[in-house]
């Protein structure tokens, strides 16, 4: 064989062959965290999965060779990979951090680490679901084969603007003002087509007590339902924000005195007759968080024409 | 309003309320909380056609211009609690002498390919098409690829049609299902090329387990 044959023909042995021989190293990865899912998930401040729920990420080195382990959240890319019904890719995977992203772990041994999660306190992402995966791999070093194992975590952000603390302080104020509307549920049936005042017609309304001293100042205002928490029952239908009006949008509530908030609806003729949900809101000012009252309305549009 | 009557619609109300809270205490924004819920853990081996951890491969002796595809059988195990699992495939070019081609089309000097597919038995060359426009499905890049069964060439890493679970997609964990095999086909540098010797550790190819 001429020199130059040579080289032709052994141009590479990809020789792995003595480790396999010598060590049968092992390559495998396990998690507790398969597909998971959290919901309420606040904005505008950092929350720890381990503090609120008592959950922390584990991956556990199955091999028979100590390893490196990484673990990143990574977006999923919605050509490529699956993203769960409902559900879309997180915007910024930098949302969700780890307190540990790596490990070098011995066989058998179990890298712990809290999530973080923080989500920016914008509008735009009230009660939205997102989608991030957190991946878990060796980190393969002068070798062929290495696994991996994405975990799909299910964010379902919290459909108020409230923090955490924002959250925890307006109920400290909502626990000691008592701030309710009264009843929390109006039960009706009007017709469609027309404007109905609901108090003059039917002698219903929402009231708020005021047990302090001071007057409150509120603002009233009609809610997406969906938005803060306030979901349909099943059964019953979303109906438009625009359907119900309150009569005025700014009142006064009177030291150690009942406030009646009287409004109207008018549900369209194209509604068609069912069960329609609608929320009015009040938010109470002068205080340095967000706090807010609910009232739900649930107008039956089947028995009229 | 006396005092009297405020305290008798408090207590009307109340009574009210705490009836309404009982039955509505999830849609309440003050009691919110976050709640977390956990899906079955999720784990992954590879082993080798006895069942020994394999974390290496040795395609052996090529000659330039040469294609292998390997013989000695690389399982993927789903040793998960109850998970279908789907496979991801990306490679970490790591060679200093040689170039990862990620696309199809002959070989440059130098360049070296790597095309994969799922199935059971070891597939002829021909399986691993990498000539046709819509054939970059079985190439291995560095970007992540997840398997995908379809027809009309919408495949990735599978051919024809092989039976359930022996694609890489939606793989359950049971033991006859639960292991897939992986076929490598590896493209050596063309002749022409100036790469020679041993060429070891010129690459990694994770596998990656994604939940359906």
């Amino acid at each position: 064989m001429r020199a130059d044959d040579r080289k032709r023909m052994f141009w590479a042995g990809l020789l792995f062959a003595a480790g396999l021989a010598s060590t049968a190293r092992a390559v495998g990865l396990s998690t507790n965290f398969g597909n998971v899912w959290v919901a309420n998930v606040p904005m505008g401040s950092t929350v720890s999965l381990r503090d609120l729920t008592g959950v922390v990420y584990r991956v556990t080195n199955t091999g028979l060779n100590a390893e490196d382990v990484e673990v990143s959240p990574i977006r999923p890319d919605a050509s490529r990979e699956p993203v769960w019904q409902g559900y879309e890719a997180i915007p910024d995977p930098g949302w969700i951090r780890l307190a540990q992203d790596k490990f070098y772990l011995a066989p058998g041994q179990e890298g712990v680490s809290d999530v973080f999660m923080n989500i920016p306190k914008d509008e735009r992402y009230l009660g939205k679901k997102f989608q991030v995966w957190l991946w878990a791999r060796n980190v393969a070093k002068d070798r062929f084969l290495a696994v991996g194992l994405k975990s799909r975590i299910l964010i379902q952000v919290a459909s108020t603007l409230q923090t955490q603390e924002e959250k925890k302080k307006s109920e400290e104020v909502i626990a000691n003002l008592d701030f309710h509307l009264n009843p929390p549920l109006i039960s009706l049936s009007a017709p469609r087509g027309e404007k109905i005042a609901v108090q003059e017609r039917l002698g219903k309304a929402f009231k708020l007590i005021n047990l302090t001293d001071k007057a409150m100042r509120i603002k009233v205002s009609s809610l997406r339902p969906g938005i803060s928490g306030q979901s349909a029952p099943t059964g019953v239908k979303e109906g438009a924000a625009h359907w119900l009006a309150p009569d005025k949008e700014r009142l006064t509530v009177e030291p150690n005195s009942v406030l009646v908030i009287p409004f109207s609806l008018h549900i369209p003729k194209d509604a068609g007759k069912g069960k329609f949900f609608l929320v009015l809101k009040a938010d109470l000012e002068g205080y340095p968080v967000p706090i807010s009252a609910y009232g739900q309305v649930i107008v039956d549009t089947s028995g009229e024409d | 309003m006396n005092k009297k009557s405020l305290a008798a619609i408090i207590a009307a109300t109340v009574m009210a309320w705490g009836t309404r809270a009982l039955a509505d205490a999830g849609s309440n924004p003050h009691s919110m909380t976050l709640t977390m819920t956990i899906g079955n853990a999720m784990s992954i081996h590879i082993e080798d056609e006895t069942g020994a951890d394999r974390n290496d491969y040795d395609f052996g002796s090529m000659q330039l211009g040469e294609a292998s595809v390997n013989s000695g059988i690389i399982k993927i195990d789903n040793t998960s609690g109850g998970l279908l699992q789907t496979y991801q495939l990306s490679i970490l070019d790591t060679a200093a002498g040689m170039i990862h081609k990620t696309g199809t089309g002959a070989l440059a000097q130098d360049e070296y390919r790597v095309s994969a597919l799922f199935q059971l038995n070891q597939p002829p060359h021909a399986s691993f098409d990498v000539a046709n426009a819509d054939a970059d499905n079985d190439i291995v890049t560095a970007a992540v690829k997840t398997a995908e069964a379809g027809a009309g060439g919408n495949e990735r890493f599978v051919s024809g049609t092989p039976g359930a679970g022996e694609d890489g997609v939606s793989v359950n964990d049971t033991d006859t299902l639960g292991e897939v095999s992986l076929w490598l086909r590896l493209e050596a540098p063309p002749a022409g090329s100036t790469v020679s010797g041993l060429q070891s550790a010129f690459a990694t190819l994770f596998v990656s387990a994604l939940n359906q």
